[in-house]
């Protein structure tokens, strides 16, 4: 990324790209990698339709500019431009969503059991990746998502409430909700102490 | 096949190439607050629809609440199941669900919780509702309606139907003549069916005579001597309560005649017929509550 450009706030960027329609390009540059990750764990496995995804999230999103405003985060925007985009990449699929959630180790496990919302799940350290990643892909997608956002793209609730667009105490009971189904899951294939 | 994702050059080549190619701008913010100030337009609309609703539904009810219902109606039950304004409880229910949809599609109607939302919505109604009663546009609302369409029974059509019932004992209509051959105790009635009794108005007061030769429409109860020719005996005049928005005196005032009247002919409850008249046999078939 231009190094000019990396200190510069979202929406400045934006500001900028309304006056001049290449900044987009910087925008392209800072959000690239980690809508491409997110589409992913969503189940946009494939890299030519994320490729395909991406292009149209981006499109929407510098077509959509002027309804960004600073009562959410740019960050938070954008990633519900690339929610939307999947979710209608799976309709158009007629495919149910399917997790492909790429885990990182021990690293997203410990941060699931350091979380204690409700302090209901303590995970075995010992479960490995390949089976939390199962266990995910079997959850309704509505907890999954939330799941997703919080453990793997580490937002807040409040980004989370304006990514999926619902109020912030359901981010809360969602979460909560998912862990229980995923402790389920887990206890039913004897995954937890 | 290479399935390697394309790099971060490419994509963003392809991207700005694209949005050069086929010309796209951002659209303008102008469109994107027409689109929330319409949402919230129909937001507004729905709370008002509602608020209409809940008026008129204000209006009947408090009808109801001084409704001489002993006269028209076997039970207070029979009375409320028949004329409740269930359309318009229909109409409130409909508009709050459109006004949580409204909301919740605002910019940021998804950050509060449906139950704030389907709170406010509903109390708004409520609070609208409430005043447009007071100041009579729930009676206007329904008059009108009923005027403009005969689909609709307004609480005035509705009063209409029970209060014409000659075989009841019930009339609604105008005096024709006051003049008479037997000094001023039976006069001519024209009643809603443009049918004209000889009516015996030998059992009413002073003040419901004078309601009575005042032109306008009343109400009548007593009973019917003969059907051919028509000729009813009046045992109470009530007023016609339609024209205008009631008071609730007015109403409570029809009430409190009719009561009063029955305890003049049957003396306490526990009593019995005082007089023998056609009226004290009248007012021996009405049970009232305040009675018991």
């Amino acid at each position: 990324m231009n190094q000019q450009n990396q200190g510069v706030k979202d929406e400045d960027l934006v500001s900028q790209t309304l006056a001049e329609p290449s900044s987009f390009g910087f925008i392209i540059e800072r959000y690239e990698a980690k809508l491409r990750r997110y589409i992913s764990r969503l189940g946009v496995k494939n890299p030519e339709d994320a490729a395909d995804v991406l292009q149209e999230i981006f499109i929407k999103a510098y077509v959509n500019l002027n309804s960004f405003d600073t009562s959410m985060s740019f960050s938070s925007w954008i990633y519900r431009i690339a929610h939307n985009e999947a979710i209608s990449w799976y309709r158009k699929q007629s495919v149910r969503p399917e997790g492909h959630l790429i885990i990182e180790g021990d690293e997203v496990l410990s941060l699931l059991s350091s979380k204690q919302e409700g302090a209901e799940l303590q995970f075995d350290h010992q479960i490995n990746a390949t089976e939390l990643n199962k266990a995910l892909t079997t959850l309704e997608p509505k907890y999954m998502q939330v799941l997703l956002l919080r453990y793997f793209e580490e937002k807040e609730y409040s980004e989370i409430s304006d990514i999926l667009r619902i109020p912030v105490g359901s981010v809360g009971t969602l979460i909560a909700r998912g862990k229980k189904q995923l402790q389920t899951v887990l206890n039913r294939d004897n995954l937890r102490i | 096949m290479d399935t390697q994702p394309p790099t971060n050059d490419d994509l963003k080549t392809k991207i700005l190439s694209r949005i050069e190619s086929k010309a796209l701008y951002p659209r303008s913010r102008l469109s994107f607050k027409s689109w929330e100030f319409l949402v919230w337009c129909l937001w507004l609309f729905t709370v008002l629809v509602g608020a209409l609703a809940v008026a008129v539904s204000c209006f009947v009810l408090i009808q109801h609440t001084y409704s001489i219902y002993e006269v028209t109606h076997r039970s207070s039950l029979a009375f409320f199941m028949e004329t409740l304004p269930l359309l318009w409880f229909l109409v409130f229910l409909a508009m709050v669900i459109f006004a949580v949809y409204n909301l919740r599609h605002t910019k940021n109607g998804y950050r509060y919780p449906l139950w704030l939302i389907f709170g406010s919505s509903m109390i708004l109604s409520l609070a609208g509702g409430a005043l447009l009663h007071l100041a009579g546009t729930g009676f206007i609302l329904d008059k009108q309606i009923g005027l403009l369409t005969s689909y609709y029974e307004s609480q005035e059509k509705r009063e209409q139907k029970i209060w014409q019932q000659p075989a009841q004992g019930r009339l609604l209509g105008r005096l024709q003549t006051l003049d008479s051959e037997d000094g001023g105790l039976t006069v001519t009635f024209t009643d809603y069916a443009s049918v004209i009794w000889l009516t015996d108005i030998s059992e009413l007061d002073n003040e419901e005579i004078l309601l009575l030769g005042s032109g306008l429409k009343v109400r009548l109860l007593g009973e019917v001597i003969n059907i051919a020719p028509p000729h009813f005996h009046a045992c109470a005049a009530l007023p016609w309560l339609h024209e205008t928005v009631a008071t609730r005196l007015e109403l409570n005032n029809s009430r409190q005649l009719i009561i009063s009247k029955q305890n003049r002919y049957l003396g306490p409850p526990e009593g019995q017929t005082l007089i023998d008249s056609p009226c004290a046999r009248k007012f021996s078939q009405l049970r009232f509550e305040s009675r018991q």
